[in-house]
């Protein structure tokens, strides 16, 4: 495959782009459609509770939470997808690494069991005590955090793109339209990171054993041409740095009032996004960490055991 | 050639083409599945396929997992079934005596069984949602309790209210069976007892009762199989959350062949699901089946 990737699309494509595809610095694919989570907020309420800007950290957040609470504004003011899907891998990296912390070491062997992933599920776990986390998140996905937010019941959502246009713009999806603005995903004071997040974009690969090679790697260019990618650009955005420059940058910003606002949002947050670890046990390694984080959030382990656990399994699944 | 023999083979013509459909859909998969679980193969490793015999069988009855989740189906079955079967009884009891407005009851029981389980599950998803759910509310008008509750982020909570979700699905098909039974049987036997001096518990437990045997039979096998392989409702509902604590057999099966790939050990995993649910068809068969009673 990265005989067949062209100079041009190297150099034509966001660098952070082939974070997707490439694995031991050879490319295996293409990038396509990029897409990571944002940190949303509901500016109005938040007003409500006195403050004129969102948290640039997640101790900030924690601060703001507690005068909302205080003062009634929302009974839980953030509302994560913790539930026992891949959607709470997703949130978890995004604070992991917004900890100082990391998912794989340099060699592939699990870190997230490092004291800042400890100290990072213990957080977690104290956010709900705390009533600051909606509790309901241990079983939710990122269409209940749509809906939760789309209700007013929640003054910070931590999501994809897809949902700025949802709640922000559709009357019919939602009863807070008007009042909802991204920021930057904070990161936590004490471990000095600015921000970091999910990578979630997609990629396309054609497989060694494919029976038609050349069609499919045909179809995969088709795919990820301009052409095809701006035309997806209202929920997702595309791969191609022109894309976001001159005149094609402000047609694009100028899709949709969607775009206007996420996309210079994306060009702020897409250099602080973080990828998964690019492994062939990923599925089954990605469900027993989902499992360590749901025994520690029901309490039925503490957070170093349930990561200490999920460790042992990836190494196990590694050999 | 007879007329007895001419009819046999006219049946035969007659059903050969259906037959061809059926065992050619089912039958090949079927006979490649269980091909398949004497390999180690795998959907995310380009490598042939390894011939291993019966490890596939022997890692998983070996396996801790395997056993809490045949535990954890069990206790689904058994609940599950068994509560059917009391609230299928006292229903068909209640429908049978034909009270003001029978008819009506009889028609309205298809409704919930005539959901399909997906729309079901996403129905009681809704339903038991922590922040706006219908079950929330209800209980909070009623005065049961004062605050939402995040009911399925507990996983023994889950569980049950799963349970329930197929309760109020499938009770109507034991009820709507056991009906049936009960219309068929005669009314002179109850008469003579009352006149004997039995009371209604004595004529149930001794007269209807004994009489429903293969009806319950029939209803229990049915139920007990389709409950111990349980998958849509889990999969829509909780996934098999929070921290596995709906993890039935056939959610561990689906996760081990389509989530991670190991179709040799998920091919492994459905033909013991299957000896599990014929053993248990057994079991009923041979505390229940009087060939001389027929009811039915």
């Amino acid at each position: 495959m990265s005989a067949r990737i062209t100079d041009d699309m190297k150099a034509g494509v966001f660098d952070a782009a082939w974070q997707i595809p490439t694995v031991d610095g050879k490319a295996y694919g293409l990038p396509w459609l990029l897409d990571q989570k944002y940190f949303f907020y509901n500016e109005k309420l938040l007003k409500d509770a006195g403050f004129d800007a969102p948290p640039a950290t997640w101790e900030e957040m924690v601060d703001q939470a507690k005068v909302i609470k205080e003062k009634k504004v929302a009974e839980y003011p953030i509302v994560w997808s913790w539930g026992q899907y891949e959607a709470a891998i997703c949130d978890w990296v995004t604070l992991l690494y917004g900890n100082g912390g990391m998912m794989a070491d340099k060699d592939g062997k699990p870190a997230f069991n490092s004291p800042a992933g400890v100290k990072t599920l213990e957080w977690m776990v104290k956010t709900i005590d705390d009533g600051i986390s909606n509790p309901s998140s241990i079983s939710y996905v990122e269409e209940d955090v749509r809906n939760v937010f789309s209700q007013g019941k929640a003054v910070y959502a931590v999501n994809w793109n897809y949902m700025f246009d949802l709640v922000n713009f559709q009357k019919d999806q939602s009863q807070v339209t008007g009042q909802i603005k991204p920021a930057l995903m904070p990161g936590f004071k004490d471990s000095g990171v600015k921000s970091a997040t999910i990578d979630g974009s997609m990629g396309f690969s054609v497989a060694a054993t494919s029976a038609n090679p050349e069609a499919a790697w045909k179809y995969v260019v088709y795919l990820t041409s301009k052409d095809v990618q701006d035309r997806y650009s209202a929920h997702m955005l595309p791969m191609w740095k022109t894309s976001f420059e001159g005149d094609a940058g402000k047609k694009l910003e100028a899709t949709s009032p969607v775009t206007a606002i996420m996309v210079p949002m994306f060009n702020l947050q897409f250099p602080y996004s973080v990828v998964r670890p690019k492994v062939s046990f990923y599925p089954e390694a990605s469900k027993a960490l989902q499992l360590a984080l749901q025994e520690a959030l029901t309490k039925v382990k503490t957070p170093q055991q349930a990561l200490d656990d999920a460790a042992a399994k990836w190494l196990e699944l590694m050999k | 050639m007879t007329l007895k023999r001419r009819d046999a083979l006219t049946g035969l013509l007659l059903v050969v083409p259906a037959l061809v459909i059926i065992l050619g859909i089912t039958l090949q998969p079927i006979l490649t599945t269980f091909y398949l679980s004497f390999f180690d193969a795998s959907l995310s490793k380009i490598k042939a396929n390894i011939f291993i015999g019966l490890e596939n069988y022997i890692k998983l009855l070996s396996d801790p997992v395997f056993w809490i989740t045949i535990q954890r189906t069990l206790y689904f079955t058994i609940v599950s079934v068994g509560l059917e079967l009391l609230l299928g009884l006292g229903i068909a009891q209640l429908i049978q005596s034909k009270p003001p407005g029978w008819k009506f009851l009889r028609v309205s029981l298809i409704i919930p069984w005539a959901v399909p389980t997906i729309v079901n599950g996403t129905m009681w998803r809704w339903i038991y949602n922590a922040d706006y759910g219908a079950m929330n509310a209800l209980l909070t008008q009623l005065g049961l309790i004062t605050h939402y509750q995040p009911w399925l982020t507990k996983p023994f909570v889950a569980m049950n209210l799963v349970i329930l979700a197929d309760i109020w699905h499938s009770m109507p098909f034991i009820a709507l069976i056991l009906q049936a039974a009960l219309a068929t049987l005669p009314p002179d036997l109850d008469e003579a007892a009352a006149v004997d001096g039995a009371n209604a518990w004595q004529r149930f437990t001794k007269i209807r009762l004994p009489l429903l045997r293969s009806a319950i039979l029939v209803a229990l096998v049915i139920r007990t199989v389709e409950a111990f392989r349980v998958f849509d409702i889990i999969y829509v509902i909780t996934a098999g959350g929070p921290a596995y604590g709906t993890v039935t057999i056939s959610y561990l099966t689906y996760l081990e062949t389509f989530s991670f790939g190991h179709i040799g050990r998920g091919a492994a995993l459905s033909f013991l699901i299957s000896a599990f649910t014929l053993a248990m068809a057994i079991v009923y068969i041979r505390f229940l089946y009087r060939p001389e009673e027929r009811a039915l």
